[in-house]
């Protein structure tokens, strides 16, 4: 058993990979509460996706990849409101059409280039066991001003999300704070693809904060208990990937998944397991109040997310 | 029918040869299910299920080909099916079992059937002779490999699939607009749901070899939105969006092989993205372009009939205004345009007899239109200003004619000039001015 534990710790690519992957999970679950309980999963996988013809035009001209990703965002993210502004389309239509067209794009741009496959295979699904020291120090920099960042505007980044019609009359800048949410999700994305990949960011974007969410009604325990479980399921998916020889991203994934699924059946009061027995033990004795748990309605409680 | 008559077009007669033949004639089949499904899901703003659908389907097709070894298509099909039904079930089971959102739910489904498939790829890969036809070929479709028994198995689904929507157009229609009247009238929302969710994921399987699974999505959503700039009717926007699909289906198909190095699927999807851009920005009322030029003409107007009012002021009861009075040198040209003001003597300028009618006309809508916000609205009369002219376009005809007549009433007649078409305009003043 410590052998499992210990034996992936003496590599020093392995522990580069952890490092990253607590990062990465930490930072995605941490403003994956955002993502999941404003509704925007969609718009963090379009980001994902739309973002790839700004990582290859980097690539192929030899840039900065974090520059280039960053750019594409900021331009998606524009040309979303720009297309839902025009009323026959919704939201969700401009992002899937701006998000497939990006990525389509990308992949046109990279099957231009020599080593086609392998290089497509490493922006989809991620390198993480070629993390350097200096995308250490990249991603741990980013985290840290996206961590920070949503530390010091957590106020006003819970009042634009949560009531808008509140935030606008108390001053806030509406469009303002959801450029800088939406900035701030992209640098989480961008730090990210490099560790678990296109494809999969929306997991760890979307997964430890819906599973969090089964788990507690308050927003900062939420936005903390996420950023642990994603954390948690990297290391423990990185475990995984190296013992049973599967895609570091893949199993990463899997093991968040799991642990929703385990949240999902025994949460206490939501899971569908838990909230059965509960309701069976409260006809069986109804002297015992197995309900007393159960949240009133009130200021604390958050939206379904 | 139309399958038939597009081999006949582009296979027989261009001479194509049979690849190019196939690659383009899956993508119109393809193109064109895929914009007429597309339209339901756009319309039921569930742009999102299609690519969880389809990212869903590839742990099937990794199966099936891992079980199958094969690469007969038909074995793929069946695995992509039925794992993007699981994936269907998976998401009815989270939506309603708790508090997590749908979109949320979608992630979670497409994520964790996305990853299976990968974990499933890359055992595919290490066992050697697959590993080319491994990544590229399920995820972003390989056309190349399309051969004639392939087309002819999406034409059979396609038209199955087109069939069924024509037989149901009403029920699809009523479930996309109004799902609670199609459950009050007696449709099933649920198994129609089911169906249609169920259309989609056979589409998808239409897709697998020629754009893949990440790029699935774009065929579903592109042509039906770009449908949807141009009508407002939804039989339209099904023949449009299924145009749309199959053109882009064509033109990528062409152009891939046409152009060294660019791959089928991307290309086909880089086609529709930009019939959405054209439609966005030319489409007639909605397109961009037009409601800009609407708006700045607009603006305009205001612009020359506020001009004209400043200049009536002005020029007092001679109707004479001296040129450097009128600093907007652009503006004055466009009311000499309309006719409004002419050169007088003494490099003056003088209104003209429609600039008369017109300023009249201008200062009888002000009035009542100030008297509508005063009254009507109960506003300040100092917070009513004269900026809005578009009065008769606001108001409604008996409205205005109450207005109007209560204006007459008190005789204020003289004040404020009638309508236009009721002014009679003494030639022997006009002539004195």
């Amino acid at each position: 058993m410590t052998d499992w534990l210990l034996d992936p710790l003496a590599r020093p690519f392995m522990q580069h990979a952890f490092v990253a992957i607590v990062l990465v999970g930490a930072i995605c679950g941490a403003i994956g509460t955002f993502v999941t309980l404003r509704g925007l999963a969609f718009m963090g996988d379009a980001l994902a996706h739309a973002i790839f013809p700004g990582v290859v035009i980097a690539y192929v001209l030899g840039g900065n990849f974090l520059v280039g990703a960053l750019i594409a965002a900021v331009l998606v993210s524009l040309g979303i409101g720009a297309i839902s502004q025009n009323g026959r389309l919704t939201n969700d239509t401009a992002i899937g059409v701006l998000f497939a067209g990006g990525f389509a794009l990308g992949i046109a741009l990279i099957s231009a280039q020599r080593t086609y496959t392998k290089d497509l295979a490493s922006f989809l699904l991620g390198s993480i066991l070629g993390v350097s020291r200096q995308d250490l120090l990249l991603t741990g920099a980013v985290g840290l001003v996206v961590l920070v960042t949503m530390a010091v505007f957590r106020r006003e980044l819970t009042l634009v999300a949560f009531d808008r019609t509140f935030a606008q009359a108390s001053g806030l800048n509406l469009w303002a704070f959801d450029q800088l949410f939406l900035l701030l999700l992209s640098l989480a994305i961008v730090v990210s693809l490099q560790t678990v990949g296109n494809v999969l960011v929306l997991a760890m974007l979307v997964t430890p904060a819906a599973t969090a969410r089964l788990l507690t009604d308050r927003l900062r325990v939420m936005t903390a208990l996420s950023a642990l479980i994603g954390a948690g399921s990297g290391v423990i998916g990185l475990y995984v990937s190296y013992h049973a020889g599967i895609a570091s991203g893949a199993s990463v994934v899997l093991v968040a998944t799991g642990v929703f699924g385990l949240a999902f059946l025994f949460a206490p009061r939501t899971g569908a397991v838990t909230s059965r027995l509960a309701r069976r033990l409260h006809f069986a004795h109804p002297e015992r109040d197995v309900f007393a748990a159960e949240p009133t309605p009130g200021d604390r409680s958050l939206p379904a997310g | 029918m139309s399958i038939v008559a597009g081999y006949l077009m582009f296979g027989v007669d261009l001479g194509l040869d049979y690849t190019l033949r196939n690659v383009i004639l899956g993508s119109a089949v393809l193109g064109l299910v895929g914009g007429v499904l597309g339209c339901f899901a756009v319309l039921r703003r569930q742009s999102l299920v299609g690519d969880a659908l389809a990212h869903a389907a590839l742990p099937g097709v990794c199966l099936a080909f891992m079980l199958t070894g094969a690469k007969g298509t038909f074995g793929l099909m069946v695995g992509a099916a039925i794992s993007g039904w699981i994936g269907t079930l998976a998401l009815l089971a989270i939506v309603r079992g708790s508090r997590i959102k749908e979109d949320a739910a979608l992630g979670v489904v497409l994520s964790v059937f996305f990853g299976v498939g990968i974990l499933l790829l890359t055992r595919i890969q290490r066992t050697g002779d697959a590993a080319q036809s491994g990544l590229d070929r399920f995820l972003f479709g390989q056309a190349a490999t399309l051969v004639e028994r392939d087309v002819q198995l999406m034409a059979v689904l396609s038209a199955v699939v087109l069939a069924i929507v024509w037989l149901l157009f009403k029920e699809f229609k009523l479930l996309s607009f109004d799902p609670d009247f199609a459950a009050a009238v007696g449709f099933a929302p649920t198994p129609l749901t089911v169906l249609l969710t169920t259309l989609i994921v056979v589409a998808v399987v239409i897709g697998l070899q020629t754009v893949g699974v990440v790029l699935m999505v774009a065929l579903l959503i592109a042509p039906a939105s770009a449908a949807r700039q141009w009508t407002n009717r939804l039989g339209r926007m099904l023949a449009l969006a299924g145009l749309f699909g199959a053109l882009s289906g064509v033109v990528g198909a062409v152009l891939s092989a046409r152009i060294s190095r660019l791959p089928t699927g991307p290309t086909i999807v880089l086609a529709a993205t930009a019939i959405v851009a054209v439609s966005v920005l030319f489409a007639p009322e909605r397109g961009v372009l037009w409601a800009g030029i609407r708006q700045w003409r607009h603006r305009r107007r205001l612009q020359v009939a506020a001009l004209l009012r400043d200049l009536a002021d002005r020029a007092g009861a001679t109707g004479r205004v001296d040129a450097p009075a009128l600093a907007a040198g652009g503006d004055l040209r466009a009311l000499r345009r309309r006719g409004w003001v002419g050169a007088g003597p003494d490099s003056a300028w003088v209104l003209t007899p429609t600039g008369e009618t017109e300023v009249r006309r201008a200062r009888r809508q002000e009035a009542v239109w100030k008297r509508y916000l005063g009254r009507q609205m109960n506003l300040p009369p100092e917070a009513i200003h004269h900026g809005v002219m578009e009065m008769e376009r606001v108001l409604p005809d008996d409205t205005l004619r109450l207005l109007e007549a209560e204006l007459a009433r008190e005789e204020a007649a003289e004040a404020i000039p009638r309508r236009p078409g009721t002014v009679v305009v003494d030639p022997g003043t006009e002539a004195a001015r």
